[in-house]
């Protein structure tokens, strides 16, 4: 229990340094008119050309918009600066011509810089006018009039989601893959699953982001588009992160990277760099989220990217807080400082008050963690008079709230300073008072009787040690059965029953549907059921083995003999004496577990050709024999093995006794008893 | 027409069984239980042809439903549905009486099928689960009662300790273990080879020849 505690904070803490960041740095595909990969020789040529034409005297403005636009959009990945003048160069252009096409399409680039610029009002008004210009436009089949939809689609689409508005962000983005698809554009509808996949993520909505995640994905395999293929694969790895799949997370952000180093693409590679970093320190791996931090920071560094140098560092320095490195905490601490001052961004540099003062507080340092606390709040109280100026009245009452927040906190901070110098004290009085009664006793007691009454305390001590012990491992233990126990049912029932359900249904469409062409799909898809169910059962199996739920130690391990006969190159010989009936659970699970363990032990050591699993039983024990004929070991060195402690804690939880005897290349004998009344 | 009772807890199956039967013309669905206790209780009142039951339901679970409705209609025919391949719960059930299994990610045909074989008295039971069980059958061996059970070498050492005279306590000091332990391998080995005291393990020992 204290342990789960223990890990829940850790995850609120270091998530408050990783989340801003990790949520900023997903990107929205937002405006591209070729494709997003970096301009190569070839369209330096081109560009060229187009300047050499839009130098012609006798062009006319809806050639000159033509051109404007097309070279904003190549400019687009090289210089945002540029590609904004071209495209409002190409929208006067376009009013000069008075062609609605052209208007809406530099309308739609335009609002880009808008976008950019966090100016989303002004972005959205552009691109719903050229909405209603586009609708007017009757040739509605020519294919630059599907692009020119599909573009204006997913910017506002991305307005929406940077506004926050979720829905109307998913909205726009499907009709985006709506005309994508309609037009069988698979770079296009790359783009738009990534991107809804994208809004779902900030609506913190997995399961649909997800499912768009891994269309995204497969298309950006499909089209051999890296760019796609490793953002969508690092998003996967962010939505695991953030529903606590770690293992999965970090899989899918390692190849994230892989793709992304592979194809040196830098906005992907620091997103995924990103997302591991953050797994490896919620891992408490804090040595290897080290090392991608200090990655990221030397990628950041080297685009210049004030924000993340800023936030980077201060991660570095909450990491090695983490290592209990002073020195390298302090030195990074430091340098964030410095480097904030220049960029002066607040919530930064709250947070990373925050947390030295929590770090400066963990090492004992409480003065110094006092004065950063209080620089914590005096930014905090900063925030908010900022927002008041814009809102005052509103945010009048939440500021009053803030301020006594930290009032109270500071408050904490003194009052837990007090409470450990009267715990020193306290302790102190304690301590003397004993050595006072400790001496008294002495004089008044012969050496001998003193000596009596204390090993007779220690052993009653020793005895409430070990009882203690074992009531916590207890708790453990049946903590760990019952968990297992919980997956095994939900996997089975829910995800079993679903999927032969599924099937059942899969059958009775395709018995209706005799399309050639379904057909196909019909045997894939049932394939793939199949699969699912079968790695269901194994899972299950696996966590519970449905003979033992169902009918006892005795099947179960009657399977298992069975199971790994078949699996290994030894004999299991299987006996079993009396055991009619169920025992209660807790000494099923427990002896079978015993026994799963001892057979784990002998297939990694013990080169065994035989194996015996003997369960017998008497009036009042259960006895268990585990016997093979392998290389056997040493008990004197060696009876501490993982295996053998889980077997030793088991048998401990169930008050049994344990006889371990091996003999060198004659092998090793496991004995158990356990008593049938006690639990 | 073939009379059918499903048995599951889980509404979904019972909804997917429900879908294929309805889509025979000759198989008629005239219940649905949803644990090994309602169709005990169904079957008391109802006539049934054959019985699709799942194993792993709460209250009473398949292994005990089968066995009590064999005993109450020994005629009766289950086909087990599940989603468990324990080849040793199929032998176990076969032994019950049960009359097929099958896996529950079967497709309608293999259902229909099993259904039709187990309604003209035959049985059915699912290839995969055929070849677990004989690729199996080779090399584990199981022993129940009525056979003489192994000691183990722990045990021979501690019944040659016993011939030598030495007592549980000298045993227990000679094996570096508590003589609560020596107690349990003493009895234990008194219970495997069916005598009644030390005694009668050293003259079992002579008998049988169990430490040459």
């Amino acid at each position: 229990m204290k342990n789960k505690l223990h890990r829940s904070k850790t995850y609120c803490t270091s998530t408050d340094t990783f989340c801003s960041y990790l949520c900023r740095s997903f990107v929205l595909f937002l405006f591209t008119v070729f494709s997003y990969s970096s301009i190569v020789a070839q369209d330096h040529e081109q560009i060229d050309s187009l300047q050499k034409v839009l130098d012609k005297e006798d062009i006319t403005d809806a050639e000159s918009a033509k051109l404007y636009t097309t070279l904003a959009g190549m400019y687009h990945q090289r210089s945002r600066d540029t590609a904004y003048l071209y495209s409002q160069k190409g929208y006067e252009h376009a009013i000069a011509s008075k062609d609605n096409f052209l208007i809406a399409k530099s309308l739609i680039q335009i609002s880009v810089k808008d976008i950019h610029g966090g100016n989303y009002d002004d972005g959205l008004s552009k691109l719903t006018k050229a909405e209603d210009l586009l609708s007017s436009i009757t040739s509605s089949l020519d294919e630059e009039v599907f692009k020119a939809k599909i573009l204006l689609y997913r910017n506002l689409g991305t307005v929406h989601n940077f506004k926050n508005q979720h829905k109307e962000a998913i909205e726009s983005h499907l009709k985006a893959l709506k005309l994508s698809e309609e037009t069988d554009n698979l770079v296009e509808a790359g783009k738009a699953y990534y991107n809804i996949a994208v809004v779902h993520f900030s609506n913190q909505n997995y399961d649909r982001s997800l499912y768009y995640q891994n269309k995204a994905y497969e298309t950006g395999i499909a089209i051999g588009d890296p760019f796609l293929e490793s953002g969508s694969a690092n998003l996967a790895g962010a939505i695991y992160f953030y529903t606590n799949k770690l293992d999965s997370a970090q899989i899918f952000s390692s190849k994230a990277l892989a793709i992304a180093r592979k194809n040196n693409l830098i906005q992907p590679s620091l997103e995924a760099a990103n997302v591991l970093s953050s797994i490896h320190y919620q891992n408490e791996r804090y040595d290897s989220a080290l090392v991608y931090s200090k990655e990221l920071l030397s990628i950041s560094k080297e685009i210049n990217d004030r924000y993340y140098i800023a936030s980077l560092t201060g991660s570095i320095a909450k990491i090695y807080s983490q290592l209990k490195d002073v020195k390298n905490a302090r030195a990074y601490y430091k340098e964030f400082e410095v480097i904030n001052d220049s960029l002066g961004n607040l919530e930064l540099a709250k947070l990373n008050y925050k947390n030295q003062a929590e770090f400066e507080k963990s090492i004992g340092n409480h003065e110094l963690a006092y004065e950063l606390l209080s620089n914590y709040f005096t930014i905090q109280d900063s925030i908010y008079h900022q927002e008041n100026r814009a809102i005052q009245v509103d945010l009048e009452t939440k500021y009053e709230a803030a301020k006594k927040d930290s009032e109270l906190a500071i408050q904490q901070t003194t009052i837990e300073r007090q409470r450990n110098q009267r715990n020193v004290l306290f302790g102190g009085g304690l301590l003397s008072l004993l050595a006072a009664a400790f001496f008294w006793n002495r004089k008044r007691t012969s050496t001998k009787m003193f000596n009596q009454q204390k090993e007779l305390d220690f052993q009653k001590i020793s005895q409430l040690k070990k009882e203690k012990k074992i009531l916590a491992m207890n708790a453990m233990l049946e903590g760990q059965e019952a968990e297992r126990m919980r997956i095994a049912k939900d996997l089975h029932d829910g995800l079993g029953g679903l999927l032969s359900t599924v099937k059942a249904r899969l059958t009775k469409i395709n018995n209706e549907v005799k399309k050639i062409e379904s057909y196909n799909i019909y045997e894939k898809t049932t394939s793939m059921v199949d699969e699912a169910c079968d790695e269901v059962r194994r899972i299950s199996h696996n966590l519970l083995p449905g003979a033992l739920r169902l009918d006892g130690v005795k099947t179960a391990i009657e399977q298992l003999g069975e199971d790994l006969s078949k699996s290994h190159p030894f004999d299991v010989n299987v006996e079993v004496i009396g055991f009619k009936h169920k025992l209660d659970e807790t000494k099923d699970v427990f002896i079978y577990r015993i026994v799963q363990e001892a057979m784990n032990n002998i297939i990694k050591h013990a080169k065994a050709k035989k194996v015996l699993i003997q369960l017998s039983e008497t009036d009042d024990q259960y006895h268990i024999i585990i016997e093979d004929d392998g290389v056997g070991f040493d008990t004197a060195t060696e009876s501490n093995g993982l295996g053998l402690k889980s077997i030793r804690s088991r048998v401990e939880h169930l008050q049994g006794e344990l006889d371990i005897s091996s003999k060198k290349d004659e092998g090793t004998t496991i004995s158990i008893h356990i008593p049938k009344l006690k639990a | 027409m073939s009379k059918i009772l499903i048995v599951d807890d889980h509404q979904l199956v019972l909804d997917g069984l429900r879908l294929i039967i309805e889509s025979q013309a000759d198989l008629q669905l005239v219940g649905e239980a949803h644990n090994g206790q309602e169709a005990i209780d169904f079957i008391k009142e109802n006539e049934v042809d054959i019985i699709l039951m799942d194993l792993n339901m709460p209250v009473l679970n398949g292994i005990e439903a089968s066995k009590k409705i064999v005993s109450i209609h020994p005629e009766s025919k289950i086909l087990i549905l599940s989603m468990l391949s324990d080849t040793k719960l199929v032998k176990k059930l076969v032994k019950e009486g049960i009359k097929g299994y099958m896996l529950k990610n079967s497709g309608q045909d293999e259902i229909v099928d099993a259904i039709r074989r187990i309604r003209k008295g035959s049985t059915y039971f699912d290839p995969h689960i055929v070849e677990l069980m004989m690729s199996g059958q080779s090399k584990t061996k199981v022993k129940n009662e009525g056979i003489h059970p192994s000691l183990s070498r722990r045990e021979k050492e501690i019944l040659q300790l016993i011939i030598n005279e030495h007592t549980s306590a000298e045993i227990a000091e000679k094996l570096f273990i508590s003589l609560g332990t020596v107690e349990s391998h003493r009895r234990n080995m008194i219970s495997k080879l069916g005598v009644r005291n030390t005694a009668g393990l050293v003259r079992a020992a002579y008998e049988y020849d169990i430490l040459s």
